[in-house]
């Protein structure tokens, strides 16, 4: 017996010098090897790429590994976004920047060769989004205010931009519910349901370098019906709409002017979608109401897969052709987003107020685009890549609430400080 | 007037105490002689229904109420999933029965408190279902309820073989009543059964069990301007990127089973005790709001082996305890019309934890009235855990030695004192946590936070005392009090328990 007892703490003994640091995690069957075979412009074919930048975002863990390489990157498998990014000298001797974009890759072989479309990136030469305030305020209540949204247009340029002729456009679909839509036109139009077109005979509304151009829901003095709100009644111009619904009404303001409502689906009024799930752009469109409104209304099918069944839809909606749109901002909440709304040829990424669905920190908060530097003239000039998670900073506070030093949140804080961009500050 | 019935009431009392016959100083009798028992040491072997007819030779039952309190000491780290102290009062009912050859045990209790400051767990049984849990920043009070009742039956065939059979549920409710309002409710069901053969002097016995385990979570909130982020944490500061936000219903479903064989002496002899024991455990968690989508799940494998001696007046235990914890996550492909394709599962979490005991205990009987047990325990903790992708590792080894003494004093037949005294320290041989470089800096704080709560060098000190007194009818009465201090925490407990 005593034998079997000293045989146990032997073996008692030896049990415990095995060390158990070992294996899992990130074992070579849970790695992919990924080549990307990119696909360059006509002008860049036969060109070296150079200061190759290649992005793998990891969907499902947030972690984003970047190589400067095209071959042999070694991931683990996962649902990935892909990112492409390089410059190239043209044989006239300028650079060219290239992009290109990939999203929802499903890595789940050994190794794999993704294919990819890289395009030249465009100087605008047009206004640009400089901000979009769709969080709206909040009353001294708790509750909602609407009617102060607001979309402010900036002219990057060193020269005179006219806005007559400007449609601001809301996209159709949601940035956080996606359907496998047909046809998919995405990479010919967006697919729009709300246009609004500054009115003018080409020349009546000149926007000057480094000024800006203010379009607000509603051109009031919000103050009035909320002391938590700012001013609007200086803006350039308002969207205002005839409602069908005697218990939604809009408010024409006496002091801004209205802009040209084109369609929009809404049987009341118009706003901006307050958590932020749309894409907000503007287009310059070359024919007229009538016949954008005969010509441009396309059907699509999807289908809705729920655990009651699948449901096929089918519905109608305006197209708005790439070439015509000038800038477009894409924004979603992190915990929600699926997918951008428009060819990553106009917006790469996406911007937010909050992170998740109903962030109760959204509000007096908007997304701002970001300054670049000031130029010899001292005018500011904001980035601009046609990437949102790049050119915008998000939950900032708006450049009204700014200017105004109005409430900034519930606590009746006002706002002391004046940025360009809602971080850099502008120094007196 | 008053002062007659206050006199009456007076006497009656004493009566009572005086008039407790020589039946319910038997019951004392078994109380002193629970002092002396080393069945603790042996805890593993008797969970074999088999064998639970050798914990004891007499019947004893009882009936408690408790309070208990625990507080974590200020500017100490604590496990944030644990919260910073509980405040439970409960009622338990537990009875050992002994009749002709059979065994009857069973047990009921209820317990209703309070867990504090809970942060980043909105999950219940963070032991079972680690690293999966389902966080948010604010955190918070949390209230408990806890129901549980079961019991076994061991008998024998014959002379040479035994059997035994348990089975016991718990069901628990954790709730919150202000943002963010997390309900849980937990369920397990445990069943055995085990047969043995009795040899001269020894028995040796097999048992095999399963466990059934289930839980469910939602998380609300009723502020108007809206909610928090919730996150699914994936251990050691990771969390699952993709579905932060979402998913505020989950639940956990899963089993565990296992085998033993196990070793004692026969009844009234000295001898070896043994167990090996094999149990897996695997659960999923699931997220109910996005057509059930099982986000993560988890093997478990524990191999335990245990070796020891039982004499009549001492007893020396080991045991080496083995668990390996393996997480996967199932990665999904790209949502369409709410549906996500399962695309890949990968383990991208392992613990591996090895605890090596070696305890003992030594009693003795000084005269009929005093009995003095000394019991000294070594430990050896080595826990191992990774992450991949985002990386992170982090590993603690441990050593703790406990030393307790308790004494007892039988002022009379019908009166038992004891007080218990001990000491006890943790040291930390090896503590490193490698942080991963990617991810939400709060989570990535609580983990270093719950590391250097479980890496810290500890030591504590506790004391109880106890009366037991007769009382008619074979009753006894036994009031404790409690208290343990350690580096970390301070806790209390009163109970009085009702024994027959």
């Amino acid at each position: 017996m005593k034998r079997i007892y000293l045989y146990l703490m032997s073996l008692i003994s030896m049990l415990t010098l095995i060390s158990c640091d070992d294996i899992l995690a990130g074992s070579d069957n849970d790695n992919c090897t990924i080549t990307l075979s990119v696909t360059l412009p006509d002008e860049a074919k036969g060109l070296t790429p150079e200061n190759l930048t290649i992005s793998f975002l990891n969907i499902s863990t947030g972690k984003t590994t970047v190589s400067q390489s095209p071959a042999g990157n070694r991931l683990l498998k996962g649902l990935y976004d892909i990112t492409y990014e390089a410059e190239v000298t043209l044989p006239n001797g300028t650079r060219g920047n290239l992009r290109g974009k990939k999203t929802s890759v499903v890595l789940t072989a050994s190794s794999a060769v993704i294919d990819m479309t890289a395009y030249f990136t465009v100087d605008n030469d047009d206004l640009i989004i400089c901000e979009v305030f769709f969080t709206g305020t909040l009353q001294s209540s708790g509750n909602q205010y609407h009617g102060d949204d607001y979309i402010k247009l900036y002219n990057n340029t060193d020269h005179v931009v006219y806005a007559d002729g400007l449609t601001l456009f809301e996209s159709k679909f949601t940035t956080t519910q996606k359907f496998e839509y047909t046809p998919d036109i995405m990479n010919e139009a967006m697919t729009v349901q709300a246009l609004y077109t500054v009115p003018g005979s080409g020349t009546d509304h000149p926007v000057e370098p480094g000024e800006y151009f203010l379009i607000a829901d509603t051109g009031i003095d919000h103050r009035v019906a909320n002391p938590n709100s700012f001013d609007l009644s200086h803006a350039d111009f308002e969207w205002f709409d005839l409602s069908t619904k005697p218990e939604h009404v809009d408010i024409d303001s006496p002091y801004v002017p209205n802009l040209d409502k084109w369609y929009c689906y809404t049987l009341s009024f118009w706003v901006l979608h307050n958590r932020g799930f749309k894409a907000y752009g503007i287009a310059r469109i070359p024919v007229d109401k009538e016949t954008y409104r005969k010509n441009y209304l396309y059907s699509y099918d999807y289908e809705i897969i729920a655990e009651a069944g699948t449901f096929p839809m089918s519905q109608s909606a305006y197209k708005l052709p790439n070439e015509w749109i000038v800038d477009v901002v894409n924004c979603s909440v992190q915990s929600e987003m699926e997918w951008t709304v428009c060819s990553p040829l106009l917006d790469m990424g996406w911007t937010n107020c909050g992170t998740i669905d109903h962030d109760k920190t959204r509000y007096f908060h908007s997304v701002r685009r970001k300054l670049l530097f000031l130029d010899e003239n001292g005018r500011p000039v904001f980035k601009d890549t046609n990437n949102s998670s790049e050119d915008f900073n998000p939950m900032c506070i708006p450049s009204e609430i700014e200017l105004q030093g109005t409430i900034i949140d519930l606590m009746g804080n006002r706002a002391t400080m004046k940025t360009y961009d809602g971080v850099t500050p502008i120094e007196q | 007037m008053r002062h007659t019935l206050l006199l009456s009431a007076l006497v009656s009392c004493g009566h009572l105490f005086c008039v407790a016959d020589n039946e319910s100083t038997y019951t004392i009798k078994h109380l002193q002689e629970e002092i002396q028992s080393s069945s603790h040491l042996f805890s593993t072997v008797y969970a074999n229904p088999a064998l639970k007819g050798l914990i004891r030779d007499h019947s004893l039952n009882n009936v408690t109420v408790g309070w208990e309190k625990t507080s974590a000491r200020n500017g100490q780290p604590y496990l944030p999933a644990e919260g910073k102290g509980e405040n439970f009062t409960s009622f338990d009912a537990e009875s050992y029965l002994r009749h002709d050859n059979y065994t009857l045990t069973g047990f009921a209790g209820y317990s209703n408190g309070k867990i504090k400051s809970v942060k980043w767990c909105e999950t219940s049984d963070y032991d079972m279902v680690y690293p999966y849990i389902l966080a948010d920043s604010t955190g918070g009070d949390m209230k408990s309820e806890l129901y549980r009742f079961g019991g076994s039956v061991s008998s024998s065939f014959s002379s040479k073989a035994i059997y035994g059979a348990s089975v016991g549920y718990e069901a628990g409710l954790n709730y919150r009543n202000v943002d963010p309002r997390p309900r849980n409710v937990t369920g397990r069901l445990d069943i055995s059964a085990g047969i043995g053969l009795k040899t001269n002097r020894l028995i040796i016995a097999s048992a095999i069990d399963a466990m059934k385990y289930k839980q469910s979570n939602s998380v609300e909130f009723v502020s108007e301007l809206g909610v928090e982020k919730l996150y699914h944490l994936t251990g050691l500061g990771t969390d699952y990127t993709r579905f932060a936000g979402v998913g505020l219903s989950t639940y956990y479903t899963g089993w565990r089973y296992g085998i033993s064989v196990d070793m004692h002496p026969c009844d009234n002899c000295s001898g070896p005790v043994a167990s090996v024991s094999f149990h897996r455990l695997s659960f999923t968690n699931i997220l109910t709001d996005l057509n059930k989508l099982p986000i993560a799940d988890v093997r478990q494998m524990e191999y335990r082996v245990e070796a020891g001696w039982r004499g009549k007046s001492f007893a020396v235990n080991s045991h080496v305890n083995i668990v390996r914890r393996l997480g996967n996550e199932n990665i999904f492909g790209d949502a369409t019309s709410g549906s996500y394709p399962e695309i890949a599962s990968l383990t991208l979490y392992v613990c591996n934890s090895v605890d090596f005991r070696l305890s003992g205990m030594y009693s003795l009987a000084v005269d009929n009235r005093w009995t003095m047990t000394g019991e000294l325990t070594g430990d050896y903790n080595h826990n191992n855990q990774i992450h991949s992708s985002p990386d992170a590792r982090r590993i603690i080894n441990n050593i703790c030695g406990n030393a307790s003494l308790r004494v007892s004093y039988l002022k009379t037949p019908r009166l038992l004192l004891e007080t218990r005294v001990s000491y006890g320290y943790r040291n930390n041989i090896t503590g490193r946590f490698y942080m991963p470089d990617e991810g939400v800096t709060a989570i990535i704080d609580a983990a270093e936070t719950e590391y250097l709560a479980q890496s810290r060098n500890v030591s504590y000190a506790g004391a109880t005392v106890s009366a037991s007194i007769a009382l008619p009818e074979k009753l006894a009465l036994k009031i404790t009090a409690s208290s343990l201090s350690t580096t970390l925490n301070n806790s209390y407990s009163i109970s009085a328990a009702v024994f027959f």
